[in-house]
């Protein structure tokens, strides 16, 4: 076929084409959906106008919560576009793939962000105070509140690097036995999982000083009979120990002054509200039912 | 022991012969009658209260922990509570992460279908039902439904989908709240389960197979063998009429509601012989004048198709509510039938003449 001028050629195709432009109509940038939002936090507009109590400033705030979480869900939507996980929530898709290496970038960023907002939940702008069954459930198994903060503010702070500490319940705990408390501390490196079913991907330990030898065996304490991650346990407080959350606040030394100013900032009814604690042992008249069931209240 | 020795020493004896006699054989040796009838006694007395005791109680088998290795008792089995608690740790960590924006679930459509309250023009329009054919394959009949052509196709116009489908869930409900029998139809790959799910909801029948011609003008040939029930207003089967079920004619549809129209115009030219409405999906190529009450829709969308089945079938569901509301209350919405003394045996004697096989009317 010969070519004509194809000056010539481009005005015939043009004369062809519909008065009406099409093809803004398809294009898939501006029509793509984003279904993973940032969602609402209960307290999401005094944070951002006063800031987390004494804890940090409103500029912190947004930085720590809004952008960062905004980048999480962004990466979260870019990473699920066109698979079977678009439209999952995000607890599944960690779930899924806390045993993929292939998928590590996708559960790494679902982690991350449920463990951001399991933070934020947790937090209030008016100081609250533990009820008398939280005191006598935290001294049951730390021997008083005042060492479960130490001990708690402590972990997080001789932890080196970025990550998370929670308090945990365990649900297979019988209160005959002694032995094991009911309540424990947990440390999650970097984006590590706190859930029973993410257990592989649960990174409690810096791998670059745990391994020496005895870390593994039948006498390393470890119990042999439990799979790893086998003990169910439901978390119930977490404390963000990633620098950019206090860097800006604290600097690069305010690490501890940053833990201890978050202890005032607890909003210990969510904190009770995530943890079931058993119900025979509870008082006649515990009826939580009449509470909103969702951590955070949205 | 006085007696297993006794036994051994008559063994030959015992085995054909009875327990009397042997004692007798013995009472001149060894005085163990008194003795042993009374020890027979009790081992039947307490034989027996131990079956009365097996068979009144139920035997437990205590659950060993496989970490303890201890029995749990019984009474502080957990499982229930457990299983609460699980789905309630469920609830309160599910939502953490990211809140997820609304979105269209498939399988939500097929097993919760939408009422016929919540028929939106939104809702219309995410299913594809204002998609109709090229303009050139189209109905000049269906002019009225029409809104306009794009891209070569007409565009049905949703405010008319929306009243002929809220028209026709009030003729499904109407019908069914009389006691009708609704026949749900749909023969299109992927439209047996809508179809299946609205018949349940509505009380009546399904067929997403083909339909074989002349069920209805032929039915006593093709449906005779159809196993067929007398109820009474409280859907309570009453039994004893096999003799009446067997005279009487085979069951027509009260009322038809198709998905496919062009495929089934067989099925529907037979309701129309047999005076029975027909509701169907009509798109822009298919003739309106095939059903009674037409739902200018598109019939090839699927989620379409189960947006329409789901809310007749849901519109089917309130109407079976309101009879048996209406029952309870002692308002029976229908004529029953009546079942005559005399049992005919008339198809019997003469060989099915056709004026027998049509029974009494």
């Amino acid at each position: 076929m010969i070519l004509s001028n194809p000056l010539r050629q481009q005005t015939a195709l043009r004369a062809s084409l519909p008065s009406i432009c099409t093809q803004c109509l398809y294009n898939p940038k501006s029509q793509r959906r984003r279904l993973h939002r940032v969602p609402q936090l209960a307290h999401d507009e005094t944070f951002a106008e006063k800031g987390v109590g004494s804890m940090l400033g409103p500029e912190s705030y947004i930085t720590a919560w809004r952008d960062y979480e905004g980048y999480l869900v962004d990466r979260l939507n870019r990473l699920t576009a066109d698979t079977k996980d678009f439209t999952r929530p995000t607890k599944e898709i960690l779930l899924e793939y806390a045993r993929s290496p292939t998928h590590a970038s996708l559960f790494n960023h679902a982690s991350m962000a449920w463990n951001n907002h399991s933070f934020f939940s947790t937090l209030t702008p008016t100081p609250t105070s533990l009820s008398p069954y939280l005191i006598a459930r935290l001294s049951a198994s730390f021997s008083s509140v005042d060492s479960f903060r130490a001990t708690f503010l402590a972990t997080a702070n001789a932890m080196f690097g970025p990550g998370f500490v929670w308090l945990v319940r365990r649900t297979n705990h019988n209160t005959s036995a002694a032995d094991t408390p009911e309540l424990a501390i947990l440390t999650t490196y970097l984006a590590g999982s706190p859930l029973p079913r993410a257990h592989y991907r649960r990174q409690e330990q810096d791998m670059n000083t745990a391994l020496q030898a005895g870390a593994f065996g039948p006498r390393s304490g470890r119990d042999p009979k439990i799979a790893p991650g086998g003990a169910l346990i439901e978390p119930m407080l977490c404390v963000n120990t990633w620098q950019h959350v206090w860097l800006h606040d604290y600097g690069f030394g305010g690490k501890r002054e940053y833990l201890e100013r978050w202890w005032d900032c607890i909003d210990w009814e969510i904190v009770e509200r995530n943890a079931q604690f058993d119900a025979v042992n509870r008082g006649p008249n515990q009826n939580f039912s009449k509470f909103n069931l969702k951590v955070g209240r949205y | 022991m006085i007696i297993r020795k006794a036994v051994i020493r008559q063994g030959c004896h015992t085995r054909t012969a009875p327990t009397r006699p042997w004692i007798r054989s013995l009472a001149t040796e060894v005085d163990v009658q008194s003795i042993e009838s009374s020890l027979d006694n009790s081992l039947k007395q307490t034989k027996s209260i131990e079956s009365q005791v097996q068979n009144e109680t139920t035997k437990l088998v205590p659950i060993i922990d496989s970490r303890t290795h201890s029995t749990l008792k019984l009474l502080e089995d957990k499982t229930a509570e457990k299983y609460k608690q699980l789905q309630r740790h469920k609830k309160l960590t599910n939502p953490l992460g990211s809140s997820i924006a609304p979105h269209y679930k498939p399988h939500l459509l097929v097993n919760h279908p939408p009422q016929p309250s919540e028929i939106t023009l939104e809702l219309l329009l995410a299913s594809q039902a204002h998609l109709g054919h090229r303009t050139s394959h189209w109905n000049p009949l269906n002019s009225r439904y029409i809104f306009g052509i794009r891209q070569g196709i007409h565009i049905i116009s949703l405010d008319v989908t929306a009243a002929h489908l809220r028209r026709a869930c009030r003729v499904v409900s109407g019908v069914i709240e009389r006691g009708g029998l609704v026949l749900f139809v749909g023969t299109r790959p992927g439209q047996d389960r809508c179809v299946v799910k609205a018949a349940q909801l509505a009380g009546g029948c399904h067929l997403f197979e083909r339909w074989t011609p002349g069920s209805i003008t032929n039915g006593h040939q093709i449906l005779g063998n159809c196993k067929t029930k007398i109820v009474d207003e409280f859907d309570r089967d009453i039994p004893g009429y096999d003799e009446e079920l067997r005279d009487r004619p085979v069951l027509k549809p009260d009322l038809v509601v198709c998905m496919n129209p062009l495929e089934n115009w067989v099925l529907l030219h037979e309701c129309s012989l047999n005076a029975i409405p027909t509701i169907g999906i009509i798109d822009t190529d298919v003739d309106p004048t095939l059903v009674t009450y037409p739902i200018p829709a598109n019939d090839d969308s699927l989620r379409c198709v189960q947006v329409i089945a789901g809310v007749l079938g849901r519109a089917g569901e309130e109407g079976q509510k309101s009879r048996r509301e209406k029952a309870m209350q002692g308002n029976v919405t229908y004529t029953p039938i009546v079942l005559s003394e005399r049992v005919s045996t008339k198809g019997a004697q003469t060989g099915g003449s056709a004026k027998d096989i049509r029974g009494p009317q």
